[in-house]
């Protein structure tokens, strides 16, 4: 380890213990007279405002994958990586109206996760389990995402070890995470937040104007880009990217913004951000403050660029021995800054990954407790029990992410998340669209998602990686692929799609269908224990019980 | 898209004994279609072009950097619009 990594890990260890030790004194902030409570613990006693919540919501969905992925994305492959940017700029506006009938049913209701929702409106424990597994398991490679963020930077910091060994320095501080998660509930990621932002959004001033004057300017970078992007690769023989899109993925460029915008909201940790949140005025005025990090996100994104112009070689993971194009942010602050600038650019990265992933597993967490086991376990338990099962729970799901971490190459990982995000789409009509509408039935929504699910993986499973040919290898889809019992309307054309979007398109034909036809028959259509008043009630008696959920 | 505009003039407001299979009190508000402007940023058939660059960067960036304060704005302005109408304990 060089002079500049042991000034660098000495800076990024001292904030690391410093949020720590925050992380363990949020459980006295704002104290409840009961933190063994699941309200307390798993939605910090649903009474943050405006600003607590727009660090909440900040640190959740700006994640230290983020960071690091969607600059690695314009690294590698040029214009498409930009979709993030668009993604964040609508997802916002769009789902506005929906959270906030979500929050005041929710709040109605004692509702904690998105499944309760869904349990209440359709009366089916079948349809809320379905919700509650496809919410875990599209979590987890999230966690896992926020950890190979983590570890890129523990790996430039010079903690490049190898074999199962070299992950010890990630066990280390998730062990930190796991102890103060459990201490104090979504307290502790809240009040980490806030160091957080203010870490991230000083780094990255710096690093935006600094390094272009540095590297001659945008234009030059912009040069440096194209150039790099267009030489053909030596696997395929064609260009890697172009800074602008093509002919064949402007489809792609818009379906994957949409579609992954629609499916921000239905991720359980971002359901548990707004919950939270005391009141409908909170929610209204995020919706409109959070897409200011669009222009944080835009401008890192762009990091990609100067990365190339600067000349960025990727490390190669000592664990895996295969270059991991991850690493390119850090390495670039690492090549470019002061050892100590670099080591708390460093800080914010790594800390920006424990923050979603204390609130994801916390959000997993809850919907284990709420819709598995309080459902089909343990009907009768206190809510002192349900928050001591919460709180194991969430380490189990640390240790699971850990675990993919360790067993599977963090590039499989990356469309591990690709795959999490085709699979958290399919609880939209179940979820977003149940908020507005009863009229799919329950076991409709259970046809359409199996059927989503299954032609959705089964795409993705078709997708190969031109490098290495291996399948899941993307998640764009090219029309010519798409065909029904034979019947290929686009055959030949080149032209992409994401997966997603697809298979969410399956998902909603075939529940609007299998409604008619059970309508026909007169399946029993359950009771809807919501009322038209609860979407849009602002005021709830201090008391609110969460509802007992087997309540048929 | 589906479950943000519900066409106009749909909102049933009362909950039917047998369950309900309209629209659950859609409150649809003209100002609410605001809210679809930002949409803009996914037709890059709009703006895939290098020309004209702004201090270097080209058209497609800009532009999309463009839309996030159109995109702020058409929010607040649906905030401020209506929140009069929706009795929320504002402290």
């Amino acid at each position: 380890m060089s002079g500049t990594q042991t000034t660098e890990l000495v800076i990024f260890t001292l904030l690391f213990l410093g949020v720590a030790v925050m992380g363990f004194m949020a459980s006295r902030w704002r104290r409840a007279t009961d933190l063994q409570h699941l309200d307390e613990w798993g939605l910090g006693g649903r009474k943050f405002g405006s600003w607590v919540t727009w660090f909440l919501l900040g640190g959740d969905l700006y994640t230290a994958y983020t960071f690091v992925a969607i600059p690695a994305l314009l690294f590698s492959s040029g214009a498409l990586g930009f979709y993030a940017v668009p993604y964040t700029i609508i997802a916002f506006p769009l789902v506005m109206l929906p959270l906030l009938r979500l929050w005041s049913v929710s709040r109605v209701h004692g509702y904690v996760t998105p499944a309760d929702f869904v349990r209440g409106r359709y009366d089916s424990p079948v349809l809320a389990l379905l919700i509650a597994i496809t919410g875990i398991v599209a979590t987890m490679p999230y966690i896992a995402l926020q950890l190979a963020g983590l570890e890129a930077v523990l790996r430039t910091i010079g903690l490049n070890g190898t074999g199962f060994w070299g992950h010890a320095p990630l066990f280390v501080a998730f062990v930190v995470l796991a102890a103060y998660t459990y201490q104090s509930g979504l307290r502790a990621p809240a009040l980490i937040a806030v160091v957080k932002d203010i870490l991230i959004y000083i780094v990255i001033l710096v690093a935006i104007i600094y390094l272009p004057l540095k590297l001659g300017g945008w234009s030059a970078i912009f040069d440096a880009g194209q150039a790099k992007l267009s030489q053909p690769s030596p696997t395929t023989g064609q260009p890697a990217g172009s800074i602008l899109l093509t002919a064949n993925n402007q489809l792609q460029y818009a379906t994957l913004a949409l579609g992954s915008a629609l499916a921000l909201f239905l991720y359980p940790h971002s359901v548990t951000g707004v919950l939270s949140s005391q009141s409908r005025g909170t929610i209204r005025r995020n919706m409109a403050a959070l897409p200011a990090y669009s222009f944080l996100l835009a401008l890192l994104a762009l990091l990609g660029y100067v990365a190339i112009a600067a000349g960025v070689k990727p490390i190669v993971n000592g664990s895996t021995g295969r270059a991991d194009t991850n690493t390119i942010v850090p390495v670039l602050f690492d090549n470019q800054f002061p050892s100590w600038f670099a080591g708390i650019a460093f800080a914010a990265i790594g800390i920006g990954a424990l923050v979603p992933a204390a609130i994801m597993s916390i959000a997993a967490a809850n919907l284990w407790t709420r819709n598995i086991y309080k459902e089909f376990l343990h009907r009768n338990a206190t809510p002192r029990e349900e928050a001591r099962q919460a709180k194991l729970a969430s380490l189990v799901v640390k240790v699971g992410a850990v675990l993919f971490i360790v067993l599977i190459d963090p590039q499989f990982s990356v469309d591990l998340q690709l795959i999490g995000g085709v699979i958290i789409l399919m609880t939209l009509p179940s979820v977003a669209i149940a908020l507005y509408t009863r009229w799919f039935h329950r076991w409709a929504l259970v046809a359409g998602w199996v059927a989503g699910l299954a032609w959705g993986m089964y795409l993705l499973y078709g997708i190969t990686n031109p490098n290495t040919g291996r399948h899941f290898g993307g998640s764009a889809l090219a029309l010519d692929k798409l065909s029904f019992f034979g019947w290929a309307p686009w055959d030949g054309s080149k032209v992409q799609i994401y997966v997603g979007f697809v298979a969410l398109i399956l998902n909603l034909v075939v529940a609007a269908v299998v409604t008619l036809v059970l309508r026909a028959v007169g399946t029993p259509e359950g009771r809807d224990h919501t009322t038209a008043a609860d979407y849009h009630a602002t005021r709830v008696p201090e008391e609110t019980k969460p509802e007992a959920v087997a309540s048929t | 898209m589906t479950t943000s505009a519900p066409p106009p003039g749909e909102s049933s407001s009362t909950a039917e004994e047998s369950p309900p299979r309209g629209w659950t009190d859609v409150r649809f508000r003209w100002i609410n279609l605001l809210l679809l402007i930002p949409l803009v940023s996914i037709l890059p058939f709009l703006f895939n072009s290098e020309e004209p660059t702004l201090a270097g960067l080209p058209f497609f960036y800009w532009f999309q950097l463009l839309v996030i304060p159109v995109g702020i704005l058409c929010t607040v302005a649906v905030h401020r619009l209506t929140r009069h109408v929706d009795e929320e304990g504002e402290q």
